[in-house]
């Protein structure tokens, strides 16, 4: 036993400071890092914030905004719908019989698979079919490439703690979608909208898998209809190797780190848990 | 709800279910007919190029996954064992923040180092930024990791431990870190995964010291496997995007691979 090695309780205790010290030396670093970055975003985006804000600027970040929305209310409704149906089938063995817990495994895996990855494919493919998707085709996409994550919040939405519930709905005779409408999801819809909440701060964080699906930086490209913008994340992403206009480009990565920490925020307001769950492409 | 209905609702949910699996193996086939493709149209990388890639996505995901994770677990035990109450919650809600930081933002704060500041960008100072960032990205993310699998922990270990006479350091690192060892082992092999697969900001760096490197008459690194996708998917839509596709092909194999052992090694592996 670990507890083994502990020094008996009639000898004075000996605090270890060494580990103590790196310990709190790895939380102050950690906090320091957040405090740099939105520091340094914050200082950068005074120099350009005014033409962030004027909506005929090229680095002006009002249609990207609308480009972002509009990417969230196409991919978000979809990638919930989907994802939550999926977790109703992989979470109730009636459903899907004995391959459940492969299905729970599989899902594991297809989330492990990095967004780049999967939107490469799709550019691949799309390329080869010859067709050039804007960002309506874009956010189908993403919201294909957010489903194994949707599906899994949701899964442990609706299986934590919930196992006698279900045995007890089950001996009474209720049928799987039974148990599902009237057993599980008053329970779990503070929990389903933070994962929902969750999966749209990934949408809206999404760059790479935008830019690749939609063609960024392609020549001449039309990936940016209908809004004739990219969404924030991409517009970021595609003016950040430049000196010209830093500022801005630091503007619009800190209004995308606030929005994000406030839906976040709402998230774990709403789950009552930590819902804490990486960016796109981390 | 009527039978009807409720076999229409199953249906669904079997057909969503059946989808959301389905996108790895359709990935992979995708993969594979574009690298056969590629391989027929001889439109591959060269392989002293692809190697490199290789080489330099090994190299930040082993130094991303390690020091994430040590930085990551390290904080997160000082918050949890060690750390006052109103600390704990300051250290929370920062780490939080620093959650909610987009890869671009981290892309951009690393790109201004390089573009706005007198900063040579040399292979050192490239290689440098990019490990820096890919530290704190995955150490962030080990930080929530590592909360959730100390909240796992029987809170007898803790009171035990107590009893035993030990104090809140002496708990964390001979009662709590030990039992934390598989799931320290779990969370590393999905670090590696993750770092593996970042694109976004490590791209932005790449892409900023070239544009500086270039200017300045100096060498550059050509970036990771992600990185390099990233760049070649959106910005063509030639041949090159189908000579990309044997790296994005070895790229998931190496991603897969790193979960399933992590699997392997503690029995699952948290999302990434």
């Amino acid at each position: 036993m670990a507890v083994s090695a502990l020094q008996p309780a009639d000898q004075p205790a000996r605090a270890a400071p060494l580990p103590a010290v790196v310990f709190a030396a790895c939380a102050v670093v950690l906090c320091l890092s957040v405090v740099a970055i939105v520091g340094w975003l914050a200082v950068a985006a005074l120099t350009g914030g005014a033409r962030a804000l004027n909506p005929f600027d090229p680095a002006g970040v009002l249609h990207p905004l609308l480009a972002t929305a509009y990417v969230t209310a196409l991919a978000l409704p979809l990638a919930a719908v989907v994802g939550v149906f999926a977790a109703i089938a992989v979470a109730d063995v009636r459903i899907f019989g004995s391959a459940a817990f492969g299905m729970r495994g599989a899902l594991g895996l297809v989330g492990s698979v990095p967004t780049v990855i999967v939107a490469f494919s799709v550019a691949v493919a799309a390329t080869a079919a010859g067709w050039r998707p804007t960002l309506t085709g874009a956010a189908v996409l993403l919201a294909v490439i957010n489903m194994p994550l949707m599906t899994s919040l949701a899964l442990s939405v609706l299986t934590q703690r919930t196992a006698k519930i279900r045995e007890a709905a089950t001996a009474l005779g209720a049928t799987p979608m039974f148990t599902v409408r009237h057993v599980l999801l008053p329970r779990a819809m503070s929990g389903l909208w933070g994962a929902v909440t969750i999966v749209a701060t990934q949408i809206i964080g999404a760059a790479g898998a935008i830019a690749i699906i939609a063609g960024a930086n392609v020549p001449n490209s039309t990936g940016a209809a209908p809004i004739y913008a990219w969404p924030l994340a991409v517009h970021v992403w595609i003016r950040a190797g430049a000196v010209s206009g830093y500022g801005a480009t630091a503007a619009g990565a800190l209004l995308l780190a606030i929005l994000i920490w406030l839906l976040q925020g709402a998230a774990r307001l709403r789950s009552g848990a930590d819902a804490g769950m990486p960016q796109e492409g981390r | 709800m009527s039978p009807g209905v409720e076999r229409l609702l199953i249906a669904a949910a079997r057909v969503c279910a059946a989808a959301v699996v389905s996108i790895a193996p359709l990935v992979l086939i995708a993969l594979v007919a574009a690298t056969l493709a590629a391989l027929f149209k001889r439109v591959s990388m060269p392989a002293d190029a692809a190697f490199w890639l290789l080489l330099s996505s090994v190299g930040f995901g082993l130094v991303g996954a390690t020091m994430g994770t040590a930085l990551g677990v390290g904080a997160a035990l000082y918050a949890v064992e060690i750390a006052s109450p109103g600390l704990r919650q300051t250290i929370k809600a920062l780490v939080g923040a620093l959650h909610a930081v987009p890869a671009v933002g981290f892309g951009v704060v690393a790109a201004g180092a390089l573009l706005v500041t007198p900063l040579l960008p040399n292979v050192g100072v490239t290689i440098a930024i990019a490990s820096m960032v890919i530290i704190v990205m995955v150490a962030s993310v080990v930080f929530v990791q590592t909360r959730r699998a100390l909240s796992g922990l029987p809170d007898d270990l803790r009171v035990v431990a107590a009893a035993a006479g030990a104090d809140p350091v002496s708990a964390a690192t001979q009662a709590v870190l030990p039992a934390l060892q598989r799931n320290i082992a779990g969370i590393w092999w999905s670090s590696f995964a993750l770092a593996l697969g970042e694109a976004t900001a490590l791209q932005i760096v790449f892409s900023a010291a070239a544009v500086k490197a270039e200017a300045f008459g100096m060498a550059f690194l050509p970036g990771t496997l992600a990185s390099a996708l990233l760049q070649v998917g959106a910005s063509t839509r030639s041949d090159a995007l189908l000579g990309m596709a044997p790296a994005a092909l070895l790229l998931l194999a190496m991603t897969i691979s790193a979960v399933v052992l992590g699997r392997r090694a503690v029995g699952h592996v948290p999302w990434p």
